[in-house]
């Protein structure tokens, strides 16, 4: 699985931080991706992740 | 006949990177070359001097693409290549290995280069400079080796890599020729909170001075300063400030001054050519004056616009730009302009919580904040009290 988040969508809110910090860190006030292809184990949380993002600015690229 | 392509990018920084994934995004498959004087493949830079020096991300993970997005994509990728000679009105780039190659439109990110000592003793095996993940490597090497480092620049670089080097146990000490840490962006009391918290985590310090000459035969073994100290080190670390590449666009035609001038779409005197990045001269509409700004989220952000408006969108330029780092367990969030203000106003939390803001005001107006260990929505009202105050001046 790998992941990315759209910049000119994500609002920063950090609650990809919070749910997944596997996979997401903030840069300034943007989330951005630190670990791809996402680890086995962080999987689950980077779906929540996905699925909770108010703005949906995190794209999966490869399942 | 010469290849054509509707975009170059030339630089595969964080700018070339952002505007190249923009105009994938934006449906240019199969439309885009990409020029860059590294060897690798784009990366991202901020964990170089952080996460990747200490050991804490693997090289793998700083590229921001696999070899795959490239293929996927038909994005060609010139590497280890950097351009010779921009014809503007031929609309061609010339590159070191001799090729001609046409473009529609070009975006130059050429980045800045560390600015190197110029003082005796500078050819001297072990004083690193760092800007790629080349050199990030070879200071990550030298960590693994070695007991002591002075970092020379009490910048973020200098910052970040005194942060890592006691983190791996070596003995560092920082020189910085300024007042005091960070003199451009703080005042001496928040600064002294981070000395204070630096030599707690066991960094020495030294203000207000600089060195004369590095000693040592063969390898560098220490440095002599002005105020007549010497220290002694196994290697030095230096973040002493930037220098342009200007030569390439004083032949080319394009405006340059303090940077490649660009204007608010981020087209420069050419309108077929778009400049991102550290290197640009650009209008910043909070502040209603030009600047030229050196951090990421610029790069980043005028890597996305300039592809944008290269597809002919025409969307100015409207970021407060800021910067952040995070150094031993503090997360730094800087935005706005620092230069100019009157008054630095502490308005949340203390030096004693390790979390606090500090609010830069001139006439009363805000004009930058410093957020230490705080949160996002307070940046974003703080972003908005900057704007508001702004549009006021």
């Amino acid at each position: 699985m790998r992941v990315r988040v759209d910049p000119d969508i994500c609002t920063g809110c950090e609650l990809c931080v919070t749910t997944c910090p596997e996979v997401f860190e903030m840069r300034g006030d943007k989330s951005i991706v630190i670990n791809n292809p996402v680890p086995r184990l962080a999987e689950e949380n980077c779906r929540k992740a996905v699925e909770e993002c108010p703005v949906e600015a995190i794209i999966i690229e490869e399942d | 006949m010469r290849k054509r392509y509707p975009y170059i990018i030339v630089g595969s920084g964080v700018a070339g990177n952002a505007a190249l994934e923009k105009l994938v995004d934006l449906g240019e498959k199969g439309n885009i070359f990409m020029i860059s004087r590294d060897k690798h493949l784009p990366y991202d830079r901020p964990p170089l001097s952080k996460e990747f020096l200490r050991g804490k991300r693997k090289e793998e993970k700083v590229f921001y693409h696999t070899e795959g997005y490239f293929k996927d994509n038909g994005v060609d990728i010139a590497l280890d290549t950097s351009v010779k000679e921009i014809g503007s009105k031929e609309k061609i780039v010339i590159t070191s290995s001799g090729e001609e190659i046409a473009f529609d439109k070009l975006l130059m990110t050429p980045g800045v280069m560390p600015l190197r000592f110029k003082i005796k003793g500078t050819d001297l095996e072990n004083i690193f400079y760092l800007r790629s993940l080349d050199d990030s490597k070879v200071i990550k090497d030298a960590m693994g080796r070695y007991k002591s480092a002075v970092i020379v620049g009490g910048g973020f670089i200098g910052m970040e890599v005194a942060a890592a080097l006691v983190e791996k146990g070596i003995t560092a000490t920082l020189l910085t020729r300024g007042r005091w840490l960070w003199d451009r962006f703080i005042n001496k009391e928040i600064a002294s909170f981070f000395e204070d918290y630096y030599k707690r985590q066991g960094v020495n310090f030294i203000v207000n001075d600089e060195p004369v000459e590095f000693i040592g035969e063969g390898s560098v073994k220490g440095l002599r300063t002005k105020d007549g100290k010497t220290l002694d080190c196994d290697f030095v670390v230096a973040g002493i400030g930037t220098e342009l590449p200007g030569e390439i666009f004083l032949s080319s035609g394009l405006a340059f001054d303090n940077g490649l001038v660009v204007y608010e779409y981020m087209q420069t005197n050419n309108p077929d050519i778009f400049g991102a990045g550290d290197a640009i001269n650009f209008y910043d509409p909070v502040f209603k004056k030009r600047r030229r700004v050196e951090h990421w989220g610029h790069a980043d952000y005028s890597g996305r616009l300039a592809a944008e408006n290269m597809k002919g969108v025409k969307k100015p330029y409207d970021l407060l730009t800021y910067v952040f780092s995070r150094v031993f367990d503090l997360r730094l969030e800087f935005a706005g302009d620092e230069t100019g203000y009157e008054e630095i106003k502490i308005i949340r939390g203390g030096f004693g919580d390790k979390s606090f803001t500090a609010l830069y005001l001139k006439n009363g107006l805000a004009r930058a904040y410093f957020q230490i260990n705080g949160e996002q929505a307070e940046r974003a009202e703080l972003e908005r009290r900057i704007r508001d105050d702004q549009a006021k001046v």
